[in-house]
């Protein structure tokens, strides 16, 4: 899907100021905006070719208003792969020496955690516009170092927050803040796979190089790695920030020398006592992977696109009638009252929040899933290389959910309540 | 031999009668339903289904009600005889 073709789907017309309300980071790349650059193409660069940066490769190949004319990787097989897909790129294996090219608008960081603040403060210092993957960084102190670089510079800089740029997450946000499921009083967000998240090593001295997401020296895990966007989703519902939190983090199934946990457990506390219960297992599937806003008029499936209401009144009156009778007939148990009752789960009726057909993946890939915003966003991200308008708020929720992150895992490392530090709260958190 | 079962004019109009009442109970609860949850009027015809299906209950309850009846007069007038 082009950009032009997202925003036209989120019903934007001209100068369609209420919308652009809701969803500010939109301002950037308004149709007129799009005009503007037409003919136009960003020079970009994409530093870690490994699955996720071929996968922007293969985005990047589809944008209009984008060139990619460098590739970075230190691990030759990866840059021989990228360069296969795009053979006129000039490749460089260290990203200093890509930097120092004068012909390159923007670069794009794929790589292992712990390189993002290294390769983003010497990109931006180097005048290039970023798009960094999520998260963020790999410690608060990163992450702080970032937010401030991005205060002072006048590029561009975007971090991969996809779901800012999916459809079915914007239109179920605007749901759930004009108040369809009610008053917002629980968040329930977990990720589910059953597979080793490991890949194939040719030789043991590239064990930590190719599967750093198991290595605390390079990863933060299942936060980092996955909850990351699950934490913006749930921010964004709240329109606050957790406050405090807890939790468990377990090596239980995968012990095979990993460091990072494969079972955690999270409870993020906000003042109002709303609480967002995170949970991610690496051996169990059934679950899958869901977003889920609870309010007290019902339920918002984000990852699915899907809402359900406790009180359905979308069904018709004669079968909401032949409903409740039933209920009164057999859900009665005569010798208790009703808090006796089993309240197993009901068959609610789902309900669409867009038409077309949700994308989903099977939890399997490491990669992304396909239409999940991500095309989207680098879209956008490549218009501001071209215009030099920065996206509002990416940066800030970026920050807010890697933060969040890092204190979840803090939180199970240490085994006790962390509340959220003063030096590292920002004037956009509200809490 | 079979027993032949002759259904009479009487007792396809009584059947029908007790068939059109059930249907008018059934639609009167559907415009009923649509009142008290605030549903568009377009489920009188929409919701039809429902309403058959209402319908054949309440006829079958019919059915079993006239069955309790027969039986009770029957009882009462066996018990009458005896005394």
């Amino acid at each position: 899907m082009s950009l032009r073709q997202f925003i036209k789907d989120l019903g934007f017309i001209t100068g369609g100021a209420a919308l652009l309300n809701t969803i500010p980071w939109l301002e950037s790349c308004t149709p007129e905006k799009l005009k503007e650059i037409k003919g136009e193409k960003a020079r970009i660069a994409v530093i870690g070719t490994g699955s996720r940066g071929q996968y922007h490769i293969h985005n990047l190949k589809e944008i209009p208003h984008a060139k990619i004319v460098a590739l970075c990787d230190n691990y030759r097989p990866n840059l021989l792969a990228a360069m296969s897909l795009c053979p006129d790129a000039k490749p460089y294996d260290d990203y200093h020496k890509l930097l120092e090219n004068k012909d390159i608008d923007g670069v794009i960081v794929a790589t292992p955690l712990n390189w993002h603040a290294p390769i983003v403060l010497d990109a931006l210092s180097a005048g290039k516009n970023v798009f960094c993957e999520k998260a963020m960084a790999h410690s608060l102190e990163e992450c702080k170092a970032i937010y401030n670089a991005y205060l002072h510079t006048n590029k561009v800089l975007y971090f991969c927050m996809q779901r800012m740029y999916d459809e079915k997450y914007i239109k179920g946000m605007q749901m759930i803040h004009s108040g369809l499921i009610g008053d917002v009083v629980g968040m329930r967000c977990h990720w589910f796979r059953n597979a080793d998240w490991r890949r194939p090593v040719p030789s043991p001295e590239l064990e930590r190089k190719i599967n750093w997401r198991l290595y605390k020296e390079s990863s933060g895990g299942l936060m980092t790695e996955l909850a990351c966007h699950q934490l913006e989703v749930c921010n964004w519902a709240a329109k606050k920030m957790p406050e405090s939190m807890m939790g468990m983090g377990d090596i239980v199934y995968w012990k095979d020398g990993r460091e990072v946990y494969d079972s955690v457990n999270v409870t993020y506390h906000y003042t109002n006592g709303v609480k967002i219960a995170y949970e991610s297992l690496i051996s169990n599937k059934f679950n899958g992977m869901e977003d889920q806003i609870l309010g007290k008029k019902g339920t918002m499936d984000l990852a699915k696109g899907i809402y359900y209401l406790e009180e359905d009144n979308t069904n018709s009156g004669m079968r909401q009638l032949i409903d409740q009778v039933k209920d009164k007939v057999f859900a009665a148990i005569p010798t208790a009252g009703p808090s006796w009752r089993p309240e197993t789960k009901m068959d609610y009726t789902p309900h669409f929040v867009i038409e077309s057909d949700i994308h989903v993946n099977s939890g399997l890939s490491m990669i992304g899933a396909d239409k999940d915003g991500s095309d989207i966003i680098l879209s956008a991200f490549c218009q501001s290389c071209i215009t030099g308008e920065k996206a509002k708020n990416v940066v800030e929720e970026a920050y807010c959910s890697t933060v969040l992150c890092l204190l979840g895992n803090q939180a199970m490392d240490e085994q006790k309540l962390i509340v959220f530090p003063e030096e590292y709260k920002i004037p956009y958190m509200k809490f | 031999m079979m027993k032949e079962i002759i259904i009479t004019s009487k007792f396809m109009k009584r059947e029908g009668f007790f068939l059109l009442l059930s249907f008018i109970l059934a639609f009167i609860v559907n415009v009923v339903a649509i009142i008290v949850y605030k549903r568009p009027w377009i489920e009188l015809i929409s919701q039809i289904g429902y309403v058959i299906f209402v319908c054949i209950i309440i006829y079958f309850l019919t059915i079993i009600l006239r069955i309790l009846l027969l039986l009770i007069i029957r009882i009462i007038r066996v018990f009458k005889k005896v005394n």
